[in-house]
């Protein structure tokens, strides 16, 4: 019997959900282990023990965790991720609001990384040892070995400030102004997509030399079938392990956009765990880092079903 | 006769009685406060925003660092735009601790006083009087102000009560308000606020951001609680208009404003919370002015033509906190002789960048708190420290001081970096521990720590930064315990400071204090720290009077 696609997909669902129960426990753990708490951080250094313990009580920080952590767990199953103690928002809005910008970012990271990969990795692969090849190697050692706030800082230096082309805060979004939206999203795609474009480039550039030296690609070319033909041969076959890559990078990509959020002074949810973090927002923090699983499981099950409709040997017998 | 202000301008002593009544010691200069969170507020290298949320401050004059001679005459229009160090977290006025916020409400909502060159005057009061006895501020309000829509009607002394009755409730203020025991609408225009006791801070204050006056409606309308008031409404020159959380917050003018002012059509708030990115978002014009600028940075903002700088001088103090009730800095000679191997100016060259004052206290000369010390202030001296811990018989032998610290904060970070240094360079083991700063606050709350790099916004009020760190029935910081050196005349000389009504004994409480500071070490005062802005070219009228609280009714944009 074979396994069908959807079998394993429900499979892979079902699985997601006590990973998602496991990462909710370790967060609402790991939180309260760090020292100073939301009410340290909001009243400041002159805070006296009564304030604090008013603020505490107010927050419900003085129940056990166990208490707390079954009244967010019931919350979250309700829709609700609770308050943020900072300013008393709803967590749930407030990612809400912030998602769809994360998202684009995102985005904007993927596209760039390869619309830059496909072709530097094939160029390289089929030029192999000429200049071409050189110029992917390069980058591709470059892209990894660069630290994508540096090139945020240069970037925005060189198109924000000397030649003054790109805008360098804020955010606009793409759906409210299409034009305006791109224009805010480029020097941010290009920083978040360098290093996934030169680890996909470095990959795909192997995956496809040694696919191109397989022997069924002699037979394929002895039927008269055209070079460029036969390349896209080997590259549905090189594209198996490249796939992989490609959807965990988007999972880094997410968390790369974090800092990418910092540095271009972009309003989402990575900007919003920045501050989570520094205020001790548990609430907020707690609600961000679920919303990070649900799309790192959701990810991952994408990379999986794609492999399984590139790979039929999945699909064999099970 | 004359006294001067924290701004080195000489003032008539005279003119400061009669406006600030004899209650009121600390009114020659800004505004006091604090409770704020530090937590959030970006970063604060040059002293800003730390310690407790930068609630107090200088009015000293900012100083332009181009001069800027032509002072062509204001123009009206034109949307601002400015870059801040952190998001706003929260603008309901008595709830949030937030510096940013406050600097947003500051010009929606208004209180009862501010201050003006350095002295006090009404906001929403037209006059005030204070009874001898310092228990009784009666304010008069002034007619005609109205709110902001939807409320859009005049402003009257219950709003008065019920402002501060709302910002009393759940600790809000926590001990700020501990001194009030009731305020009273005697009629639409006057107010009565009475003290259980007399407390020289309060008047102070009445000048802080989060003491604005609100319509309850419009709270009511939003939900009512403390923190739902989330688009306030106050009778301020800008009214709130839009807020994109993270993104933008945009205020515009208020029509109805009593004065001819705001010059600006609206206000655009953007944080950008990264140092590097702020400049170059003000160098590229994205912003026109952007605040705290790292010290690193000034040289770029200064080399465009585009943009120049402004310096406000001493609005953080940096110190080093010592807890005198754990070995070895229970003992006095420890503290002196870490005291003497500190190198100040190196810290200022290091932490930021140049741009403050090696200081043993927060008041700059020529404020009426500066004491000087003369020769008798510890400085730099290895040898006068090593005859220190030879007399006490080698305290610090096969030992090591270790000070925590963080790396947020550029001015604690070099802190506690040359401090081990140089106290290394002198024979004396030392370490940092470099923490998370939300975990160094909490350290420094708990007690837990031996010395600690820290540094606090300025305080106009002495009573704000001593008492809380000596005085056994507070906190007590520096746990300056009972057995130390003139502890209990140190716990009496901060007890009447608060209580004192009359300035000038108030002036000799605190002359008298610091001489115990400076002989017995508590903390190591390192040095007062200034605050950078910088502004497009075609920004003008910045008037710097209340850092961080800037006034955007002021300004306008010459394009």
């Amino acid at each position: 019997m074979t396994t069908s696609i959807r079998e394993y997909a429900v499979r892979r669902l079902l699985w997601a959900v006590p990973v998602l129960a496991l990462v909710t426990f370790i967060v609402f753990g790991l939180v309260r282990l760090v020292p100073g708490g939301p009410a340290v951080v909001m009243l400041g250094a002159d805070a006296s023990p009564e304030q604090l313990a008013a603020v505490r009580a107010e927050l419900g920080l003085n129940q056990p965790v166990y208490v707390q952590y079954l009244d967010y767990i019931g919350g979250v199953l309700g829709g609700d991720f609770g308050r943020s103690y900072v300013d008393n928002q709803r967590v749930g809005t407030a990612i809400a609001s912030r998602l769809p910008t994360t998202l684009f970012v995102t985005l904007a990271g993927f596209v760039v990384s390869l619309s830059v990969a496909i072709p530097a990795g094939t160029l390289s692969a089929v030029k192999r040892g000429t200049k071409w090849d050189s110029v992917g190697l390069t980058f591709g050692l470059l892209g990894v070995s660069i630290p994508n706030f540096w090139l945020g800082i240069v970037l925005l230096l060189t198109f924000g400030v000397t030649y003054d082309v790109l805008p360098v805060a804020g955010y606009v979004s793409p759906l409210s102004d299409p034009v305006e939206g791109l224009r805010y999203l480029i020097l941010p795609g290009i920083t978040l997509g360098t290093a996934m474009a030169a680890i996909v480039t470095r990959m795909l550039r192997s995956e496809l030399l040694e696919e191109l030296q397989q022997d069924y690609l002699d037979a394929v070319r002895m039927k008269g079938v055209s070079e460029t033909r036969t390349l896209v041969h080997a590259m549905k076959n090189a594209f198996i392990p490249v796939v992989t890559v490609i959807g965990m990078q988007f999972g880094y990509l997410l968390g790369g956009s974090i800092i990418i959020e910092v540095v271009f002074s972009i309003p989402g949810m990575g900007r919003l765990l920045v501050n989570a973090i520094a205020s001790r927002d548990y609430i907020t923090l707690q609600g961000i880092v679920i919303v990070y699983t649900t799309f790192f499981v959701a990810v991952n099950l994408v990379v999986d079903l794609t492999y399984f409709y590139l790979n039929p040997k999945l699909r064999g017998e099970s | 006769m004359t006294e001067e202000d924290s701004t080195g301008r000489r003032i008539d002593r005279r003119s400061i009685l009669r406006y600030a009544g004899v209650g009121s010691a600390g009114v020659l200069a800004g505004c006091t406060g604090g409770g704020g969170d530090g937590g959030d507020d970006g970063d604060g290298d040059g002293g800003g925003g730390d310690g407790d949320g930068g609630s107090d401050t200088t009015p000293s004059p900012t100083q332009a660092e181009e001069a800027d001679t032509e002072t062509p005459s204001p123009r009206s229009g034109g949307e601002l735009t400015v870059g801040f160090e952190a998001e706003l977290t929260g603008l309901d006025p008595h709830r949030t601790s937030s510096v940013v916020s406050w600097v947003v409400v500051y010009n929606i909502a208004e209180g009862l006083i501010t201050f003006e060159d350095g002295q006090p005057v009404g906001r929403l009061a037209e006059g005030w009087e204070i009874s001898d006895d310092g228990l009784e501020y009666t304010f008069t309000l002034k007619q005609g102000v109205s709110f902001h829509p939807p409320v859009d009607r005049e402003m009257v002394a219950e709003d008065v009560v019920y402002s501060f009755e709302r910002m009393n409730q759940e600790e809000a203020m926590g001990g700020d308000l501990a001194a009030m025991e009731s305020v009273e609408a005697e009629d639409d225009y006057t107010v009565t606020f009475t003290l259980s006791e007399p407390f020289a801070p309060f008047f102070n204050f009445l000048g802080r951001v989060p003491w604005v006056v609100i319509p309850e409606e419009a709270v009511e309308e939003q939900g009512g609680e403390l923190g739902d008031f989330q688009e306030p409404v106050g009778t301020g020159p800008f009214q709130f208009d839009e807020h994109q959380p993270g993104n933008f917050l945009r205020m515009t003018a208020f029509d109805g404003y009593r004065e001819d002012l705001p010059y600006l059509d609206a206000v655009r708030v953007r944080p950008v919370p990264d140092a590097d990115s702020r400049v170059a978002a003000l160098r590229g014009g994205d912003v026109d002015l952007a605040r705290a600028v790292p010290g690193r940075s000034a040289e770029s903002v200064r080399g465009d033509s585009n943009t120049s700088l402004l310096r406000q001088k001493a609005t953080g103090w940096a110190q080093i906190h010592i807890n005198c009730s754990v070995e070895p800095w229970n003992d006095p000679a420890v503290r002196r002789a870490v005291a003497h191997v500190i190198d100040r100016s190196s810290i200022v060259e290091a932490g930021v960048s140049g741009f403050g004052t090696a200081a043993w206290q927060p008041y700059a000369e020529g404020s009426i708190w500066n004491f000087d010390l003369g020769d008798s202030k510890r400085e730099r001296d290895v040898e006068e420290a090593q005859r220190i811990l030879e007399e006490a018989g080698n305290p610090l032998e096969d030992r090591t001081l270790r000070f925590k610290t963080n790396t947020r904060y550029a001015i604690m970070e070099s802190t506690a970096d040359l401090a081990i240094a140089q106290l290394r360079s002198a024979g004396i083991d030392a370490e940092t521990e470099v923490l998370e700063w939300g975990t160094q606050l909490n350290d420094f709350l708990e007690g837990n720590f031996g010395a600690m790099a820290f540094s606090v916004p300025f305080k106009i009020d002495p009573d704000r930064h001593y008492y809380g760190f000596v005085h056994p029935s507070t906190n007590q910081w520096n746990k300056y315990g009972e057995e130390q050196p003139d502890a209990q005349e140190m716990y009496d000389l901060v007890a009447r400071g608060r209580t004192e009504t009359d300035q000038e004994a108030r002036v000799e409480i605190y002359t008298e204090f610091q001489k115990l500071v400076n002989e017995n070490v508590p903390w190591i005062s390192i040095a007062r720290t200034d605050d950078l802005i910088g502004l497009r070219s075609s920004v003008q009228g910045y008037e710097s009077w209340l850092l961080p609280y800037t006034r955007y009714w002021t300004m306008w944009k010459d394009e």
